[in-house]
């Protein structure tokens, strides 16, 4: 009986010693899971926003190119169609961005499935298996409550007991998962950068584009024509100015999948890294921000 | 060598600056001199769409460049997708486990105060 006891203290032993640090790990993959799917609905915020504002740059320039012409009607057989080649080519830039929410989805998949590995629904299930597995044990070995571990007694850990061996197997799974999957992940996460990075510089672009045409038809020709400016000039040209400072953020947006994928890296490259998880959702919120922005903007050149 | 995303972004800008040429108003100011001829002010404008077009197609192109590389893992990816979904089954699995141990151990505990 001795033996059996000593076998035990040896194994409960065991378990705290290996599981010592299982529960931040946890916190760390169900935090970082969380801000991928936060993350995910902030790109298709950008890929939203980025569809408008070239659909709203579309419209100001064959606007632009109609009066331009001095001649709509003589124009007509030479411009109309480029400017149905234009709505098509819109039309395929609106179907990328779709392609590229899809693939973000996927994305958001896997960092669901990871939220729901690391999450409370199935530990609370298996924390209580966990808990009936102990009190069945104390039934066959009921001195296992009077041995020591340092100065407390078992007794004193088994309510956390399943709490503990439910970290430990799902950072298990968690560790197994991200060892198979993280060259898929950090390659998928690799690109959503380059998309980001991508997707910011043409909205910027189309927004700067947008915002230029909108200053020569809206503020510099009615300023340097004769009669009295329209009522909105102050107004419109306030706009412009914004625009500008708006502009100048378009780096947040970028930063959210830099940080994202070095969370990633350092989650897997350490299992004792401090994430800064901080800084990943500040750098969301950033994105989110610079979103909002951007559709204030394109919906007051467009007005 | 020259970075790919560099080049887009160079050549984008170049695009963009075109069209801002077209749309100055110097531009604007030498398509309303009276030595300019209808069809000049149609070219015009013809550039202006042409510019406005190339700048989509070179957008697309890149968008598409990064997508047909997301196609080419997404299978990759969806598989990573069912190994965690497969992880939490295994989880449930445990739960399972432990339920029937439990069982065998309570019935182990009732056999052994008769031996």
């Amino acid at each position: 009986m001795r033996k059996q006891s000593s076998l035990m203290l040896g194994a409960v032993c065991l378990i705290f010693y290996a599981t010592g640090c299982d529960s931040d790990r946890l916190q760390n993959f169900a935090t970082f899971a969380g801000l991928g799917t936060t993350y995910v609905t902030a790109f298709h915020g950008l890929t939203k926003a980025a569809g408008d504002a070239y659909i709203a740059n579309s419209n100001a320039t064959m606007i632009e190119a109609r009066t331009m012409s001095g001649d709509p009607v003589a124009a007509a057989p030479t411009l109309l169609p480029l400017v149905k080649k234009n709505a098509d080519l819109t039309r395929d830039y609106l179907i990328n961005l779709q392609k590229l929410d899809t693939q973000a989805d996927l994305l958001g998949s896997y960092f669901a499935a990871t939220a729901q590995l690391s999450g409370t629904k199935s530990s609370d299930a298996i924390s209580a298996s966990t808990a009936s597995l102990v009190d069945a044990l104390k039934g066959v070995a009921p001195q296992i409550e009077d041995l020591k571990i340092g100065t407390n007694s078992v007794a004193s850990f088994l309510p956390q007991a399943g709490t503990v061996a439910v970290a430990h197997f799902e950072v298990k799974a968690l560790d197994k998962r991200l060892e198979a999957d993280a060259p898929v992940i950090d390659h998928a996460l690799a690109l959503q950068e380059a998309a980001v990075a991508a997707i910011s510089a043409q909205l910027a672009a189309a927004l700067k584009d947008s915002s230029d045409m909108f200053e020569v038809s809206h503020i510099e020709r009615p300023y340097a024509s004769a009669g009295n400016l329209p009522a909105s000039w102050a107004a419109d040209r306030e706009e412009v100015i914004r625009t500008t400072v708006v502009l100048d953020n378009a780096e947040g947006a970028k930063e959210a999948s830099t940080k994202l994928r070095k969370s990633f890296e350092d989650l897997v490259s350490n299992k004792n890294a401090q994430l800064d998880l901080k800084g990943l959702l500040d750098a969301i919120q950033k994105m989110s921000g610079y979103v909002t922005a951007v559709n204030s903007t394109t919906a007051k050149s467009t007005k | 060598m020259t970075n790919p995303s560099d080049l887009y972004a160079s050549t984008l800008s170049t695009l963009y600056q075109s069209k801002l040429t077209l749309l100055s108003d110097a531009w604007h100011d030498s398509l309303a001199s009276p030595t300019t001829t209808k069809q000049q002010r149609i070219d015009s404008s013809v550039k202006l769409v042409e510019t406005s077009n190339a700048i989509t197609t070179l957008s697309n192109t890149q968008l598409s460049a990064i997508l047909s590389q997301m196609t080419a893992q997404e299978s990759a990816l969806t598989s990573a997708i069912n190994g965690v979904n497969a992880a939490v089954k295994n989880l449930q699995e445990v739960q399972t486990v432990l339920d029937a141990v439990t069982k065998i151990i309570g019935v182990v505990a009732k056999i052994v105060p008769l031996l």
